[in-house]
């Protein structure tokens, strides 16, 4: 699937402004560099002219001490051949500035708030300039080196001044107008404009703010909806998250990885598995470690075992969600039994820190492997059980079918990937497409949706299941001996400097590690590219026009945890 | 701790001593509380309310709105956005009310005690009954600091609102 | 007759009495104590916007004058189903008249697209 190292340069061929080529470590990954100006140029002809249509990432790492700054990273991909780009930019510490590039893809646009966030970078032309995950009037932007964490974290009169008022989530946004030509339209309208608009007058319904704020019955965790409502429908939709920033990536920046991959665990924590397989991906592709065929066996049960328990809390959700409490009784009667294998195996219920650089920390259990075969066989006639539920059910089927259709034009836009995604056709799977761990083993089926409504999505999730159940199977009778985890590797790894962008199929999308190590035990900088964040982001996209009982639905389809959203 | 103390002012006004052990019987037995599910330990309180340990046998049954809720469980780790949300929920409830501060996040920070945002401990902005460590607790633990929430309120003792109200009193603070 | 009539005099009397009891006796027994943030509205935890005085559409009222209609057209159907054995065929004519009126006016409201949320 992925391009020869022969073609490796090939790509920037042509496009001006493009220097340093080259290829990131020992992945297929092309990488160049290119200057502030010449970043849009550049952007748009790989996404237009060499057909570079899907952003996968977007962030930035503080470089060097010797040049002090920040490195915008960007990720692009080609899924036709599968090729990877990365593009970086270097800012010099006086001209943090770089050209937004939200007008190529809407999905760009939270991502370059998250980096003006925490980063202090000004992106030109971006239309909503705001804080995402920090309070607005936070001080400070916390990823910088020269930002230090105090000892005791957060101190009284930091926790008097944060009680003190709401925050301003309303505040203005700062655009940077210098140059109109970078202006950019984001193709959704802003709450804000859409009450402007409003002057009262009239027979019709006047438009109210609403916040579908932090607490609420649904269970997606803290997330904030601001909507302009006329009446029950929604015209405006934004959305607000930053509740549960906690810091991750900066206190991974003083952990050992370790002690990282036990805190990542608890980014995506429904399924903590794939946070680990794609930070100890980047560290093993780094320090150049074999892992064991065992172990990578195993690493595979274990991640269709936890997709399982994914999809099962998510169907719990999605049946509240329109209010049928039958489907999670059901649903959490086989995440429990999983669960139990998972404390069985790894010790742990929900937070595992299961997977070691090399390999696994232990291997199964006397019969575990059995007991689990058993259980595998009955996943099928349980599944069976909920789509009698909900999958026929006239209720159901009303509240999803036609609900918040997304076109694949929107999810390219949006990046948006996994479930979401194959719900509305677009044919993609990094388990297939990007095999990592033993996946190039399997026969792997995927399931597509045609029409891109809730249902459709609701549908995938429901075969996904089933094709987890499989390839758990497989791997179980499948797995080769041996050691499960690779001799001789330390205790504290200590990569090489460099940098590696591993991707794994979560049961949300594309989740992804940006690891950047600068030759100690601790990382220079660990980004995790959560696929909820650009899911999450399509809403203001969709939610206008619909009702307040399908923002519901849309939104369990979209499945967040707020966990990696906001790290 | 910055909390609006919610003074009772005003007793009431038959002696209700005979019927006092018949409504702290129906309170304790009735506990309903505040979904606050913030992080991880949101999924484990599913868990607990879900068929396997199930709290609705007790007479619990979670309910989403502040007025309406008897207790309130802060599942996860607090942060300065969200710390004036939980101050102003908290408020929103009528006593008797108790809070659970519910993993390590809540307990103390947990495992990101020393983030530039986490605030270290629920308890830093609102009193706190029960404590129940972990991270994140089995769902055993949780049912166990529910059932001692329940004992609490059936013996009729004070929740550790009241018992701040009445220090706030004592000490002359005004509203 | 008489011993109907008297039933139906307690169960009056027994109700008024059962809804003032419920709502008086609270005053008497239950504390009261008031807070700023107590009486403010709840949104979710956040800080409401704007003013809630504001023209909501006219939906609503509809909807709701339309379920109030037939809500009191199930009041009138309850107790001629109770005794609709003892009162003959006449009754029955006379309740689908009654019914068939106010099946008219559904009717009517569901071809101007009343039920269904513009």
């Amino acid at each position: 699937m992925t391009a020869p190292a022969t073609t490796a340069v090939n790509v920037f061929e042509g496009i001006p402004g493009v220097f340093d080529v080259g290829v990131l470590g020992s992945s297929p990954v092309r990488i160049a560099s290119t200057t502030p100006n010449a970043l849009r140029g550049v952007i748009e002809e790989l996404k237009v002219g060499r057909g570079f249509t899907h952003l996968s990432l977007l962030t930035a790492a503080e470089r060097p001490a010797e040049t002090p700054g920040v490195k915008m990273v960007y990720a692009v991909t080609r899924r036709q051949d599968g090729t990877r780009v990365m593009l970086t930019v270097d800012l010099p510490e006086d001209e943090l500035r770089v050209p937004t590039i939200c007008g190529l893809w809407s999905g760009a646009a939270p991502l370059e708030r998250e980096v003006f966030d925490l980063f202090g970078v000004v992106f030109l032309g971006h239309p909503n300039l705001r804080p995402i995950v920090l309070r607005d009037d936070f001080p400070g932007h916390p990823l910088r080196k020269a930002f230090a964490m105090k000892p005791t974290g957060v101190d009284a009169e930091d926790l008097a001044w944060a009680l003190s008022s709401h925050g301003d989530n309303g505040s203005e946004p700062t655009p940077e107008m210098s140059d109109p030509s970078l202006a950019v339209k984001l193709p959704y309208p802003f709450v804000a404009d859409v009450m402007l608009a409003d002057d009262g007058s009239g027979l019709h319904a006047q438009r109210e703010i609403l916040n579908m704020g932090p607490q609420h019955p649904s269970m997606h965790g803290v997330l904030h909806l601001w909507l302009a409502l006329e009446g029950e429908t929604v015209i405006a939709g934004e959305v607000t998250h930053g509740y549960l920033h906690r810091c991750i990536e900066k206190l991974a920046e003083t952990r050992s990885y370790r002690a990282v991959t036990a805190l990542v665990d608890r980014a995506d924590y429904v399924s903590g598995f794939f946070t680990e397989l794609a930070l100890l991906g980047g560290v093993e592709e780094l320090a150049e470690i074999e892992v064991t065929p065992k172990a990578q066996y195993l690493r595979v049960l274990m991640s269709e075992l936890c997709r399982l328990t994914s999809h099962t809390t998510w169907m719990a959700a999605c049946g509240i969600d329109v209010g049928a409490f039958t489907p999670m009784l059901f649903s959490f009667r086989d995440r429990e039994a999983i669960l139990d294998f998972f404390e069985e195996i790894t010790g742990g219920r929900m937070m595992f820190n299961y997977f070691r650089p090399g390999g696994v920390k232990s291997d199964l259990p006397p019969g575990a492997a059995d007991r689990l075969r058993t259980y595998l066989k009955t996943v099928d006639a349980s599944i069976d059980g909920y789509e009698a539920l909900l999958t026929n059910n006239e209720i159901f089927r009303n509240r999803t079918r036609g609900i918040g259709v997304m076109t694949p034009e929107v999810i390219l836009d949006f990046g948006v990937t996994g479930p979401m995604a194959r719900g509305s056709g677009v044919n993609v799977d990094l388990r297939r497409d990007e095999p990592y761990a033993a996946y190039g083993d399997f026969d792997i089926r995927v399931p597509l949706g045609h029409v891109g409504d809730t249902y459709d999505r609701y549908a995938v999730r429901i075969a996904e299941m089933r094709e987890s159940a499989r390839l758990a199977l497989q791997a179980l009778d499948g797995m080769p001996e041996g050691d499960f985890v690779t001799p001789g590797v330390p205790r504290a790894v200590k990569p090489p400097a460099g940098a590696a962008y591993h991707r794994v199929e979560s049961p949300r999308g594309e989740l992804g590690v940006y690891l950047e190590s600068d030759g100690t035990a601790q990382p220079w900088r660990m980004k995790i590219r959560s696929p909820a964040f650009s899911n999450l982001h399509v809403a203001p996209a969709v939610l206008p026009g619909g009702r307040i009982g399908d923002i519901i639905a849309i939104m369990s389809s979209v499945d967040v945890v707020m966990g990696e959203i906001d790290r | 701790m910055a909390v609006d103390p919610v003074i009772v002012d005003e007793e009431s006004k038959i002696l209700v001593a005979p019927l006092q052990f018949l409504m702290n019987w129906a309170r304790g037995h009735s506990m309903w509380p505040l979904t606050f599910g913030t992080a991880c330990c949101a999924i484990e309180m599913m868990t607990v309310g879900s068929a396997r340990y199930d709290t609705e046998r007790y007479g619990i049954f979670f309910r989403n709105s502040p007025r309406q809720a008897d207790c309130m469980i802060i599942a996860g780790t607090i942060n300065l956005k969200i710390a004036p949300r939980v101050k102003l929920l908290y408020e929103q409830m009528s006593l008797p009310k108790y809070v659970i501060a519910m993993g390590s996040c809540a307990v103390s920070g947990g495992p990101f005690a020393d983030g530039y945002n986490v605030v270290q401990g629920v308890d830093q902005i609102i009193p706190v009954d029960i404590y129940v460590p972990g991270c994140p607790p089995r769902p055993e633990a949780l049912m166990n600091a529910l059932l001692m929430v329940m004992e609490r309120n059936s013996a009729g003792e004070l929740s550790a609102a009241e018992v701040f109200a009445a220090e706030h009193r004592a000490l002359g603070v005004s509203e | 007759m008489a011993v109907a009539a008297l039933v139906f005099t307690g169960f009056l009397l027994v109700g008024a009495a059962l809804a003032l009891i419920l709502v008086t006796l609270p005053r008497f027994l239950a504390p009261h104590s008031h807070s700023v943030a107590k009486g403010s509205s709840y949104e979710c935890g956040e800080l409401p916007i704007g003013e809630p005085w504001i023209r909501f559409h006219v939906g609503y009222y509809i909807f709701a004058i339309i379920f109030v209609v037939f809500d009191v057209e199930t009041v009138f159907l309850y107790p001629w189903a109770v005794i609709f054995r003892q009162l003959g065929i006449y009754s029955f004519v006379e309740m689908a008249v009654f019914v068939g009126i106010l099946v008219l006016g559904l009717a009517y409201a569901w071809r101007k697209g009343v039920l269904k949320w513009q």
